[in-house]
């Protein structure tokens, strides 16, 4: 699996106008309805792929640990609100409409899933993007890791591990396919391990780092890296990769 | 190659919390006394509910799930080191939402300081992690009505290339506001509350709860035991809320599962059908339907299960698995209740008696079609 373009946007809790703007300038699809998580994965993938011709059977992996929260929130208090009524828009915000939007801005039929594991989501989602590229279920790979600021939540630390984190508003993206020419990297392997100390028999002591950050370091040689990422428990995920 | 297996498999829903009290119920139901039975599930509530009563939705959320869990592994009977080597696919559509919608009411009324149950999604898988003493981080699908569906598929796939030892595919749908709120505002939801997919007086769907596991393994536990033969998922880019009318993009999803299955449709026995009983799907379904049958030179019988339990969304597919399992068990699978007289464009008659299979193997194509034009196929088969 090569690794051919990257993206990544990270912001304090902008106004959803903002990031319609921003979409506006790449594509001229219809969100004029959509939360603003919706907006961040379509932008972050458009913008991931600009000007790079992709397959019409590319799959499409959103991860995520919150979701659409404004529409959540929204529909949620309608509901408990005797005059309350749920609109359909704000429905469907919540009803994983967001990696559909990306595949109809593509015109692609292949694969779309928006999936979670805790704070394993990306890698987990990574992870099933290889398998269906290394067995030819798609042609090419957008992985995605989108989530919006919980900060118009109250006490929205308390949903936030660990609490002291701040939430900001965030959408990376990587595009991947099966040719080497020209890529960034290549993901040798994904492990997955039940504790620390499992891990660590095979790869010693190792730090979690962010993915994005291993693949945007500025590096001399080509290196062997590993992404590391576990769980509150333990359970953790070892990505080797090799910049190229 | 190695196969996968289903070894075990429980539902809770509104027709039995076991498989006796399911099979049971199925059984003494007909087109006669349908329209009586749905009349009198359906009294208060528009609604397939679970006839259990539990002191919260939290209470509710957790104990459904603990049921089909534990039965799935008494049923397996899996050791604790067995449980361990279990990876988790979770499918649903609303997750958690109703202990949200529950919090959030007592946080109105000054009761709770926050406003949210959870705001995090994992929260549901690391709970399953631990009811299993997994070894592996749960995976949650967000698919909308297919979300089990591909749970299903990729659990078995990573089971037959041996990335995975065994598998637990759990798929969970319970009654919230939020849902039969959002589905009443997109008018949807059936007014006649008959439940009749593909039928000419059908006007919509009826909802429902239920939540369903099954546990995938490389061997099997029966010499009975389905296996996964092949699956496809696909994106018909048409609309948000609807296929795309003609049908092409499900019967190609159908088309190049029978392949993957290896399989032609003169080897399937039956089609599980979505039907969902909305306008748009018994067109495009139907559709669908007449161009495999035009394709492959030959029919077979299709069914619908969503008269039986209600539509149950992202937990669909484990659900109406579970449910063809526990009945093909007991010699039979169920007909589609309500069918009268077809809508137009529908070119079969659904099964309207039970087909006997006592004895017998069978491979069923399971269809599920979802919002974001989500389509999945599935061949499961005991042959």
């Amino acid at each position: 699996m090569y690794i051919h373009k990257t993206y990544h946007l990270v912001e304090p809790d902008l106004p959803i106008t903002t990031y319609k703007k921003m979409l506006s300038s790449l594509c001229k699809i219809n969100l004029r309805r959509a939360n603003k998580f919706n907006i961040l994965s379509v932008y972050g993938a458009l913008s991931c792929i600009e000007n790079t011709p992709i397959s019409n059977n590319i799959g499409i992996y959103l991860a995520t640990e919150y979701g659409p929260v404004e529409s959540l929130k929204n529909v949620v208090e309608q509901v408990n609100n005797p005059q309350g009524i749920v609109m359909p828009f704000d429905f469907l915000g919540i009803n994983t409409s967001a990696s559909f939007y990306i595949a109809q801005a593509l015109n692609a039929s292949g694969k779309h899933m928006v999936l979670t594991s805790h704070n394993l989501s990306f890698e987990k989602a990574l992870q099933l993007a290889y398998f269906d590229l290394m067995h030819h279920e798609v042609e090419d790979v957008l992985i995605g890791r989108v989530d919006a600021s919980l900060a118009f939540i109250e006490n929205h630390q308390n949903y936030i591990t660990p609490q002291s984190a701040e939430s900001f508003d965030q959408s990376y993206w990587f595009y991947a396919n099966r040719n080497s020419q020209n890529a960034l990297a290549k993901i040798e392997k994904i492990e997955e391990f039940s504790s620390l100390e499992t891990m660590r028999e095979i790869y010693g002591t190792q730090m979690p780092t962010s993915f994005y950050a291993l693949l945007t370091q500025d590096t001399n040689t080509k290196d062997r890296l590993l992404h590391i990422a576990k769980d509150d428990n333990g359970k953790c995920i070892v990505i080797e990769m090799e910049k190229l | 190659m190695q196969k996968c297996y289903i070894t075990a498999h429980a539902l809770v829903c509104s027709l039995g919390e076991n498989e006796v009290a399911i099979v049971d119920t199925i059984r003494t139901l007909n087109q006669d006394n349908y329209e009586a039975y749905i009349a009198k599930i359906l009294h208060q509530y528009p609604y397939y509910h679970l006839n259990k009563t539990f002191t919260s939705q939290r209470e509710k959320f957790y104990a459904v799930i603990e049921t089909v869990v534990y039965n799935c592994i008494e049923q397996a009977q899996l050791s604790l080191e067995e449980q361990k080597d279990l990876a988790i696919f979770i499918g649903s559509t609303s997750m958690g939402i109703s202990m949200n919608e529950e919090v959030n009411a007592l946080y109105k009324n000054e009761q709770t300081p926050l406003e949210f149950n959870h705001l995090e999604y994992g929260v549901l898988g690391t709970y399953i992690e631990t009811l299993t003493h997994s070894n592996h981080k749960a995976l949650l699908f967000s698919t909308a009505c297919t979300s089990s569906a591909n749970a299903l598929c990729y659990a078995s796939k990573l089971i037959i290339n041996q990335h995975i030892k065994r598998a637990l595919v759990l798929g969970i749908e319970l009654f919230n506001q939020s849902t039969f709120d959002g589905f009443s505002s997109l008018m949807l939801l059936s007014k006649n509350k008959i439940y009749r997919p593909f039928d000419q007086n059908s006007d919509g769907l009826i909802l429902g709860e239920a939540c369903s596991a099954l546990i995938l393994e490389s061997e099997p536990k029966t010499e009975h035991d389905f296996y996964y033969k092949g699956s496809k998922n696909i994106c018909d880019i048409y609309s948000e809320t609807t296929s795309n009318p003609s049908g092409e993009p499900i019967f190609k999803t159908m088309d190049e599962a029978l392949q993957n299955a290896e399989v032609t449709l003169s080897d399937i026995d039956v089609i599980k059908a979505h039907a969902t009983g909305s306008e748009n799907n018994n067109t495009s379904e139907a559709n669908a339907i007449a161009l495999l049958f035009k394709k492959y030179h030959c029919t077979t019988p299709i069914t619908a299960l969503k008269p039986l339990l209600g539509h149950t969304l992202g937990a669909s597919g484990t659900n109406e698995i579970a449910l063809s399992l526990s009945c093909i068990k007991q010699g039979f699978i169920p007909q589609t209740l309500g069918f009268q007289n077809a809508a137009d464009g529908v070119v079969f008659t659904p099964l309207t008696k039970p087909m006997e299979c006592k004895g017998r193997r069978v491979s069923i194509l399971f269809n599920f079609v979802a919002f974001g034009g989500n389509t999945t196929s599935i061949v499961l088969s005991n042959k």
